[in-house]
């Protein structure tokens, strides 16, 4: 763990990176948001990482912002950032150089849940940093991760069993299959803007990368071999890939959409399934993890309304982890429950809206990490 | 690959495949009832109008960049409704999107492009197809 002063300890895991701001009474995490292709807009606030891994606070609120991260490695990263409150709903672009003062550091004090999210500028450099694991990373234990303000929903058991399965083994060999997922987002210009227009308060790049780390544990719970894991992992990351090719304008709508806009929208599982398939040589679960995660045991679902019997057990954990995110708050519009409020409202989807035999698993690996 | 060459090589073999689509009760009601133009169905934008149609083709893989989409399936396949730029049918199995395939007519071939499928029951899927590409029999051409 990189310490700078005591009141500001700097974590870094795997891809997540959290920094802890407890003289404020509150949380500030700086998420690497890995895999995100990178704005050349450098609009976003900035902050200094020195060849020490330490950032320079000049006051009790603020510290000046510059944005080159120095690993003792000594390769460079550079990141562009963002700040996004859960209260407020909103995103905010923040001008180059701005400082981490004034209303923004009054908006701390109001918004306990403030993130703000940093993006890596060279993904290349950052993947190959990734694929070593970054030095920096070897003393950090789960008990750390489980006070993060992340840890209300990877905790216990679960924290334990991401310390035995390090993000080479959720991502394939030396971070090669992320890179090859970089490549592939990095081939769409669209992608990244599209994360971000879908905040508040949480892109859907974070909702990929969260269903993603749950829907890994959740195939490691049940078995799974490392082979088998890395390409589920991969295949959740990407299973809504298809939104690249769905109108922007509609994504970004906020109204009730009419019947046909809908079904643009649920076009994107075809889209998704049909981008894969051309870009990669993928396996048939990848495929299909993409192409039914929408299909539901009751036929109401989409693209193809198939009964339970056809639909493959990796989609099936997707859903089941997808709509427990949802629950959980992660995704606007909907308001946060509990852990254990969302178990609730999952068992009484559970048949209908998902598997109800995948559920029960899902429900004991929760359950047993509370 | 089905080499055919004319109408009536085509209606030769299209007696010897069997039909194996297992129709639902309401889908074949719904195929006997309907007649002319067809309506725009899950809430659909159409450029051309969707012509009801009682066909039988055959319906078969053609290639695919992925050989994961590749498979071997030939099928007789019942031809519910065709506009200007495709066709609906109703196969037996499930195809997936972007899939290529040849639809077999009367009066020529198709190399077709699935673009969407919905399960109506077991051994029953409504398979939306886009022509790339129609290739009339020679005979048939000539007589055109």
């Amino acid at each position: 763990m990189i310490r700078q002063g005591n009141n500001f300890p700097l974590i870094i895991r795997g891809t997540r990176l959290v920094l802890r701001k407890t003289a404020l009474h509150s949380a500030v995490n700086l998420r690497l948001v890995d895999l995100a292709r990178v704005s050349n807009q450098k609009r976003w606030l900035e902050f200094e990482f020195t060849d020490e891994m330490s950032f320079t606070a000049t006051k009790k609120k603020s510290f000046i912002p510059v944005n080159r991260f120095v690993l003792r490695s000594g390769c460079v990263l550079e990141f562009d950032a963002f700040a996004s409150s859960a209260t407020n709903s909103n995103v905010r672009s923040l001008p180059k150089g701005t400082e981490f003062s004034g209303d923004l550091a009054k908006n701390i004090e109001n918004s306990p849940d403030l993130k703000l999210y940093v993006r890596p500028v060279d993904l290349e450099t950052y993947w190959n940093v990734l694929g070593r694991q970054l030095e920096i990373d070897s003393d950090v234990s789960a008990s750390s991760l489980r006070d993060s303000a992340y840890s209300d929903l990877i905790r216990g058991t679960f924290c334990e069993a991401l310390d035995s399965l390090d993000t080479e083994t959720i991502f394939g060999s030396a971070g090669v299959n992320g890179l090859r997922i970089a490549r592939w987002f990095s081939l769409n210009p669209k992608f990244a803007s599209i994360l971000d227009s879908l905040s508040p308060p949480v892109t859907w790049y974070d909702h990929a990368l969260n269903t993603a780390i749950l829907s890994s544990y959740f195939a490691y719970s049940m078995g799974a071999t490392e082979k088998v894991l890395a390409n589920f992992a991969q295949a959740t990351l990407l299973a809504d890939i298809g939104m690249l090719d769905v109108d922007q304008e509609l994504l970004n709508s906020i109204s009730n959409l009419v019947p046909s806009q809908v079904r643009k929208l649920e076009a994107h599982v075809n889209l998704g399934f049909k981008r894969l398939a051309q870009i990669a040589a993928p396996n048939w679960m990848m495929l299909m993890i993409v192409y039914q995660h929408h299909e539901r045991p009751d036929r109401k679902g989409y693209p193809v309304a198939i009964p339970e019997d056809l639909i493959s057990d990796g989609a099936k954990m997707y859903a089941i982890v997808d709509r427990f995110l949802i629950h959980c708050g992660k995704r606007f519009p909907l308001q946060p429950s509990s852990i254990t409020e969302a178990i609730e409202l999952l068992e009484s989807e559970s048949g209908t809206h998902i598997a109800e035999e995948h559920f029960q698993c899902w429900k004991s690996i929760v359950l047993k990490s509370l | 690959m089905l080499e055919i060459n004319s109408a009536e090589e085509f209606m030769n073999l299209i007696d010897e495949v069997p039909l194996l689509v297992q129709l639902t009760t309401q889908l074949a009601e719904t195929l006997e009832n309907e007649r002319g133009v067809g309506e725009s169905r899950f809430h659909e934008d159409r450029k051309f109008a969707r012509h009801r149609c009682s066909l039988h083709g055959i319906l078969e893989c053609d290639a695919n960049i992925n050989p994961l989409l590749s498979n071997k399936k030939t099928s007789k396949v019942i031809i519910r409704d065709l506009s200007r730029n495709g066709f609906g049918v109703i196969a037996p199995e499930q195809w997936y999107p972007s899939q290529l395939v040849k639809l077999s007519l009367p009066i020529g071939q198709s190399i077709c492009e699935v673009t969407r499928v919905r399960y109506h029951g077991n051994e029953c899927f409504e398979v939306g197809l886009l022509v790339r590409k129609l290739i009339k029999y020679p005979q048939a051409e000539e007589e055109t």
